[in-house]
């Protein structure tokens, strides 16, 4: 069998696993409450591999390569940022956001701030911003799976190929139909079947990439560092304000992630967040090692003309796996690449769709809409309608999208929630001026960038502006502006 | 009190010190050059890029903000009684120091011209520390969380006095 036939079978059995999940799911799923909280009744295993396969997205396994190829060890800085904001969300919402999900019934990150601030408003603007964010972020990663996809069928010529429409509703039917059929519940066990295949898959890819050079690692390094010392130095070919802004934006901004806290918040018992963090953080690290060595492998092999030049950066991984990897490994890691993107995409579809159906009829009428459940599938499907759109319309678009979701959830929700959550001294007036600001400069900037094309100067991401000003004005305007009265029963969660 | 006011401090250091560079104008090299044979490719092209004027100063005031600013934020989660206190206070701020000096360590030998390849993996001490310490260091907290879980986080008692809010709740004997 010829590798394109092997990649195609592997991904389609992976499909179809995704699709199994999703009917098995069905079953169990008889309300809202499971439909976005999975009944709050998820092993430890289950949610730690779920919150780091929806953290490493397509981003890291498509554009993660890509960056490292272009740059060197720049983006190094982002795998070292985010587990230290794995270890911080941990710190600061683990125990509370899930005690808070319990006593209040609580089936989104909004609630969540509703329990804290008692305020409509800030419910408001967190659904709002969470919103924002998920169209932009789904939009990317259902362009990324719609990329990969592409390259299958162009490779097996299959009919279609050629339309990017074609592929986007072929990639996007599997997702929407486990997340429609079977909620949440669907959406983490398949992202605890993704995860695994991702370790699997990169851990693989991680001797393999590295067995392709004689030497290795160091002979990987070597070719780089000969090529130009600064790539393979601490700040890689980026430049030191560039990194030091994806550590602080990756690091800070995993406390306000909307897919890590809802996840948070649905484990069985309090006490499993102590035995999740570290499946979260190995997961993720392991993840990180394809990452890594697919881009290094790929620069070093075109720096010693091993390998033509890629046509894009993007390319890295493909490419290697196209080239140098055997049948079988490639067609996993093809299938470990839609892991990657679905596991992302199917908490921001649940996500985005409780914002719709419960959060905004939440806190503008007070109370929940009829045959919310049906709403709620109802709801998915016009989310990925929305943002498949958004990809297919917008292609120049996609990228900066991307950037400014991770950029909005980090800086409207790691202040207001995360900080939020653990002071009480923070105020509602503190919390709406902040998600405000936040997501003002996030705007701002993605619309004076897609007009003019301007950047901030060193490589500085506008999201850590962004987050940095969101940071200030909460806790400067808490400490000036007069206390609020918090409830009872999240008063003393709050001492625990 | 206290905590807050670092937070503010480190979070003001950092936002002024990307907002301030961000509106110099920008010296050669400082985001790389595209790469000479390769269009796919940048090159960062000059070891001294970053040690012109205050830049390398600025980058050691953001960064080491940063680490300061992950760990107290790291310190609002803990419990606050003065046993738990007493517990935490001297192991968490020695491991958030070593955090800081490893990227001191990491700026200091960059900024003295590291371009020898002897440490593991081929790589320079700068780029070790970045990778193996930065990492580390930040791993240090992972493996706190779970050693300390029932002395910082969530003891037996808590878990009891958790129980014992949600049967007021359920009773209504709780205003919440």
């Amino acid at each position: 069998m010829d590798k394109n036939t092997v990649i195609l079978l592997c991904v389609s059995v992976y499909m179809l696993t995704c699709i199994a999940i999703g009917l098995w799911a069905m079953r169990r799923t008889h309300s809202t409450h499971d439909f976005f909280m999975a009944g709050r009744n998820l092993g430890f295993i289950v949610t730690g591999v779920a919150i780091f396969s929806s953290i490493m997205s397509g981003f890291g396994f498509v554009g993660g390569p890509g960056l490292m190829y272009t740059m060197g060890l720049s983006s190094i800085w982002i795998l070292i940022g985010t587990p230290a904001g794995i270890a911080m969300a941990f710190y600061l919402l683990a125990k509370k956001s899930r005690m808070v999900a319990e006593i209040r019934q609580s089936m989104s990150i909004p609630d969540l701030a509703f329990a804290r601030y008692n305020s409509p408003a800030v419910r408001l603007l967190v659904a709002i911003s969470i919103l924002f964010g998920v169209v932009a972020y789904l939009g990317v990663q259902i362009k990324a799976m719609a990329y990969v996809l592409k390259e299958i069928f162009v490779n097996n010529e299959i009919w279609g190929h050629d339309s990017m429409l074609f592929c986007v509703v072929i990639s996007s039917a599997v997702l929407v139909f486990y997340c429609v059929t079977g909620g949440i519940i669907a959406s983490v066990y398949t992202d605890l079947f993704q995860g695994i295949v991702m370790v699997a898959i990169a851990v693989t890819i991680f001797f393999s990439a590295f067995g392709e050079l004689d030497g290795g690692i160091t002979a990987c390094i070597e070719s780089v560092f000969n090529d130009d010392s600064e790539s393979a130095g601490p700040w890689g070919a980026f430049g030191m304000f560039g990194c030091l802004s994806w550590f602080f934006l990756f690091g800070v901004g995993v406390v306000g992630q909307p897919h890590v806290i809802s996840k948070m918040m649905m484990s069985k018992k309090v006490e499993d967040a102590r035995h999740m963090l570290p499946f979260t953080l190995t997961g993720y690290t392991l993840t990180a090692l394809l990452w890594i060595s697919i881009g290094l492998v790929m620069r070093a092999l075109v720096l010693n003309g091993e390998h033509p030049e890629l046509a894009k950066a993007d390319d890295a991984a493909a490419e290697f796996l196209y080239s140098f990897a055997s049948p079988l490994l490639a067609g996993l890691t093809f299938a470990g690449l839609f892991a990657a993107i679905m596991s992302t995409a199917d908490g921001f579809l649940n996500i985005g769709a409780a914002a719709i159906v419960h959060d905004i009829p939440h806190a503008i009428k007070g109370k929940s809409i009829n045959r919310e459940l049906l709403w709620a599938r109802i709801a998915t499907v016009g989310l990925a309608v929305l943002a498949g759109w958004f990809a297919l319309a917008t292609p120049d678009l996609v990228g900066i999208l991307g950037v400014y979701g991770w950029g909005v959830f980090a800086s409207a929700m790691a202040p207001a929630v995360g900080i939020g959550m653990n002071w009480k001294r923070a105020t509602r007036k503190a919390a709406i001026i902040s998600i405000i600001l936040s997501m003002a400069i996030n705007f701002i900037a993605m619309l004076i960038q897609l007009s003019t094309g301007a950047k901030l100067g060193y490589g500085v991401a506008p999201g850590a502006i962004a987050l940095g000003v969101s940071l200030v004005s909460f806790v400067g305007i808490s400490l000036l502006s007069k206390p609020d009265k918090i409830d009872s029963d999240i008063e003393q969660i709050m001492d625990l | 009190m206290k905590r807050y006011l670092l937070i503010l401090g480190c979070a003001l250091a950092i936002t002024l010190t990307f907002l301030i560079v961000s509106q110099r104008p920008e010296l050669a090299y400082s985001q790389g050059a595209e790469h000479g044979a390769f269009s796919t490719m940048k090159q960062g092209v000059d070891h001294t890029r970053h040690n012109q004027g205050s830049l390398a100063m600025t980058g050691w005031i953001n960064g080491t903000a940063q680490t300061i600013l992950f760990t107290v934020i790291m310190i609002l989660g803990l419990k606050n009684n003065r046993e738990s206190r007493n517990h935490w206070m001297k192991i968490i701020v020695a491991a958030g120091v070593i955090y800081a000096v490893v990227y001191s360590a990491l700026m200091y030998s960059y900024s003295v011209g590291d371009l020898e390849t002897k440490w593991p993996l081929g790589l320079t001490r700068s780029a070790f520390l970045m990778i193996f310490g930065m990492w580390v260091s930040a791993f240090l907290f992972t493996v706190f969380y779970v050693v300390f879980f029932k002395k910082w986080i969530y003891n037996d008692e808590d878990a009891k006095k958790f129980e014992e809010l949600k049967q007021r709740l359920k009773s209504g004997d709780d205003d919440g």
